[in-house]
């Protein structure tokens, strides 16, 4: 199924569903510390590196 | 080097034989089964991805390209033979005990939502609107502007115009939405970027694909000019599995 509406995928469109989105284990906190499971991942440090990219893509 | 268990996404036991494509840390990911529940994993260094690490990651667009790139790459690859609940980017999990242990946890609610996209997939629909283009085709031939009259007029035109392009645009973003939504099971409209007047995702069904498509174009054709619809997809269902699957309190 193909349209000419279809486009490439950028990676802003990406980084909206990837890392914005998606099932998320107990909010964004992922801690690798002791009896904590997941480790964390600052999720608003990713958030202002893309837009600073999106800024500079411009 | 810390190793942890990155996790793409899960799918129901059975449904995937395994993945060829190369995941985050290089290597095609590996399945964890828990029951009727799998997990499609892989093995990452958590270093990278904690504190000043992390930080230094992030702020290169190349690394953070890559990672995410092999996150989507995994998860397109999965969702070409499997319903699968996609997660976040970055899920990982200190050990594969903690990760069994949340999937054991879990189990109920990954069934729900493994059940809800099961034969469906999420569709991206974006529509950008030219500002000026909307003025014009509301302000109408001009006037003449050589007569102080006539220039007083296609000022006041022009004013008009301007007050009610955003309406309008408004007005065709909503109803191309609401379009949209009609045929798919769920629909969510996020905030519009620059030029954006619509930035929708929705979960279609595979047998209203193609109708889902058409209607688009039949969009596109009612709107030509200063209106232009973008479509992306299928994507893996982030935005309709974006539950909160619990794991450990911090």
């Amino acid at each position: 199924m193909t349209s000419d509406l279809q486009r490439q995928v950028t990676l802003l469109d990406l980084v909206d569903r990837v890392i914005d989105k998606g099932a998320v284990v107990r909010g964004q906190v992922v801690l690798a510390v002791a009896d904590v499971d997941l480790v964390k991942l600052d999720l608003n440090l990713l958030l202002a590196s893309v837009e600073a990219l999106e800024e500079a893509t411009r | 080097m810390t190793p942890g268990v990155y996790v793409y996404g899960i799918v129901e036991t059975g449904s995937l034989a395994g993945v060829a494509t190369a995941g985050i840390g290089g290597s095609p990911p590996a399945l964890l089964c828990v029951d009727d529940l799998t997990a499609i994993v892989g093995g990452v260094d958590v270093a990278e991805f904690e504190g000043e690490a992390l930080e230094r990651n992030v702020s290169s667009p190349e690394w953070l390209e890559q990672k995410v790139r092999a996150h989507e790459s995994v998860l397109e690859d999965v969702l070409a033979r499997a319903a699968v609940v996609p997660m976040r980017f970055g899920s990982i999990f200190s050990s594969p005990a903690g990760l069994q242990r949340m999937l054991t946890e879990h189990a109920a609610e990954l069934r729900v939502a493994l059940a809800g996209v099961r034969g469906r997939t999420e569709w991206g629909v974006k529509l950008h609107c030219d500002g000026g283009r909307v003025v014009e085709s509301l302000a109408g031939a001009p006037a003449d502007p050589s007569s102080g009259r006539g220039y007083l007029v296609q000022k006041k035109t022009q004013l008009d115009a301007r007050a009610r392009a955003a309406d309008v645009a408004a007005e065709v973003a909503a109803h191309a939405h609401e379009s949209l939504a009609a045929l798919a099971d769920e629909a969510v409209a996020a905030a519009p970027r620059s030029g954006e007047v619509l930035n929708g995702a929705y979960l279609v069904r595979d047998e209203e694909r193609t109708a889902f498509m058409r209607r688009v174009e039949d969009l596109q054709r009612s709107h030509a000019g200063a209106f232009v619809f973008e479509v992306t997809g299928p994507w893996p269902p982030y935005n309709f599995t974006n539950a909160d699957v619990g794991g450990p309190a911090s």
